[in-house]
């Protein structure tokens, strides 16, 4: 084998090695689901439901995330009773309205901290002290107006299951 | 090489200026976007305030035509399974969690100090709203009539003197905030003190305008030490806010005013 070839092939070596650790770093972050709780746009749907009760509550919290961020970024609320019950869902359908008719699109993003308690069978509270990294967008580049808010809010959401779904019902903020 | 460098400065500099001329408006005035709420719980060292916005009617819940003079927070008793992520830091700081209910409904749950000044005792927001409103002055109004002894078959006005009928308005620094308190008058109930009454929405007009409020005795008031009691009631709504954030209804107050009123019957005398 003359040097060229050496050289080559060892290369070819290396680059594959590379390519290889990408790949499962990639594959490593994807299966991380609980690594940082930052919820992005637009929603991921899920296929199954986990059947222990916390745990469908989570899922429903962070889907609830999801259906606000799209509804925001393409400025529809017709998605929103998917995640949101009775005055939960006037007050964000009326949000998503304003944003509309102000034609400016929103960025969501939140880093959770949260717990979450089952009262009853039927209600569950999930308290959350998240840093809010919400932007509004430019409608036409759905670029970010303002800089990243980086502020720390506190919020306790209510969910209520409605006909076998965990939706929000009330939204308590802390002052 | 120096003639390059000194062009590289004013186009380094005309790019910035570029960049913050075509640069889309700042929203400082916006504040962070967030989620809109219907409960607000004020925590700080003092009390635990509870504001919530229940105007409206949402089908199965609550009630009120007020908001938030309904709503408390009740210690836990028996609570369901408590789901601490690894990260969750409530329990590791102490906190309880307390049922919010407002009117029959269960709103959620909050996590507060019971160790905080005054939390456990002043939990009930319903005691601190009643107590901003029993602090709201309210003047004290004196009734005025006219003729000043009234005549049986010939019409009294009535007035309210010393309050024009002007919302009143106080504000403190209660809880480490700005509290602000207003109470208007809904309605004027007048009882002329022989059985007759009149409701009221002015304080009627002074004299020698024509007063609105006006009452014909069929009756003298002989027998009557001081005359008829004269009584006006002012109903007041009354609500409050924090921080310039939603006005809060709270149960209306009274107040009353009352006068003796003489009134006398002139008979005429035909002579032969």
């Amino acid at each position: 084998m003359s040097p060229r070839s050496r050289t080559l092939t060892v290369g070819g070596v290396l680059l594959a090695v590379l390519v290889a650790g990408l790949l499962v770093g990639f594959l490593a972050l994807g299966n991380d689901d609980r690594s940082s709780g930052t919820t992005t746009s637009p929603p991921v749907a899920t296929s199954t439901t986990p059947s222990d009760p916390r745990a469908q509550v989570e899922q429903a919290y962070l889907r609830a995330w999801d259906v606000w961020a799209d509804a925001l970024v393409k400025l529809d609320a017709s998605g929103l009773s998917e995640s949101f019950t009775g005055r939960a869902l006037q007050l964000i359908t009326a949000q998503v309205a304003e944003q509309k008719g102000k034609n400016q699109p929103v960025r969501i993003r939140a880093e959770h901290n949260y717990t979450i308690t089952l009262t009853d069978a039927q209600t569950a509270s999930v308290d959350d002290r998240y840093i809010n990294h919400n932007v509004r967008l430019d409608p036409n580049t759905l670029e970010p107006i303002e800089p990243d808010p980086d502020n720390p809010e506190h919020r306790s959401f209510t969910l209520k299951l409605v006909d076998g779904t965990w939706k929000i019902a009330t939204i308590i903020e802390y002052r | 090489m120096e003639d390059r460098n000194d062009h590289r400065v004013p186009l380094a500099l005309a790019f910035i200026l570029g960049l913050v001329l075509l640069a889309p408006p700042a929203r400082a005035d916006d504040g962070p976007f967030t989620w809109p709420t219907d409960v607000v719980v004020h925590d700080n060292p003092n009390a635990v305030v509870v504001q919530a916005d229940q105007q409206g009617s949402i089908p199965g819940t609550i009630s009120s035509s007020g908001g938030g003079s309904d709503c408390r927070l009740e210690p836990n008793g028996t609570i369901g399974e408590i789901f601490v992520d690894s990260f969750g830091a409530q329990l590791d700081q102490g906190l309880d969690p307390y049922f919010l209910w407002c009117g029959n409904e269960m709103r959620g749950l909050v996590w507060l100090d019971p160790n905080a000044g005054g939390a456990s005792p002043a939990l009930d927001p319903q005691t601190i709203a009643m107590h901003l409103r029993d602090q709201i002055p309210v003047p004290n109004a004196d009734i005025k009539i006219n003729p000043n002894r009234g005549l049986v078959g010939v019409d009294s006005w009535f007035w309210i003197d010393g309050y024009n009928g002007s919302p009143i308005e106080e504000s403190t620094n209660a809880f480490g905030q700005r509290v602000e308190v207003e109470a208007s008058v809904t309605r004027y109930e007048w009882s002329f003190g022989d059985g007759e009454t009149l409701v009221a929405k002015t304080v009627g007009r002074s004299y020698p305008h024509r007063s609105q409020i006006r009452h014909v005795y069929e009756r003298s008031s002989a027998g009557l030490a001081s005359g008829y009691q004269v009584e006006v009631s002012f109903s007041f709504s009354v609500r409050y806010r924090i921080d310039g954030g939603r006005w809060i209804e709270l149960p209306g107050i009274s107040r009353v005013a009352e006068t003796a009123y003489p009134v006398r019957e002139s008979q005429s005398v035909i002579q032969q």
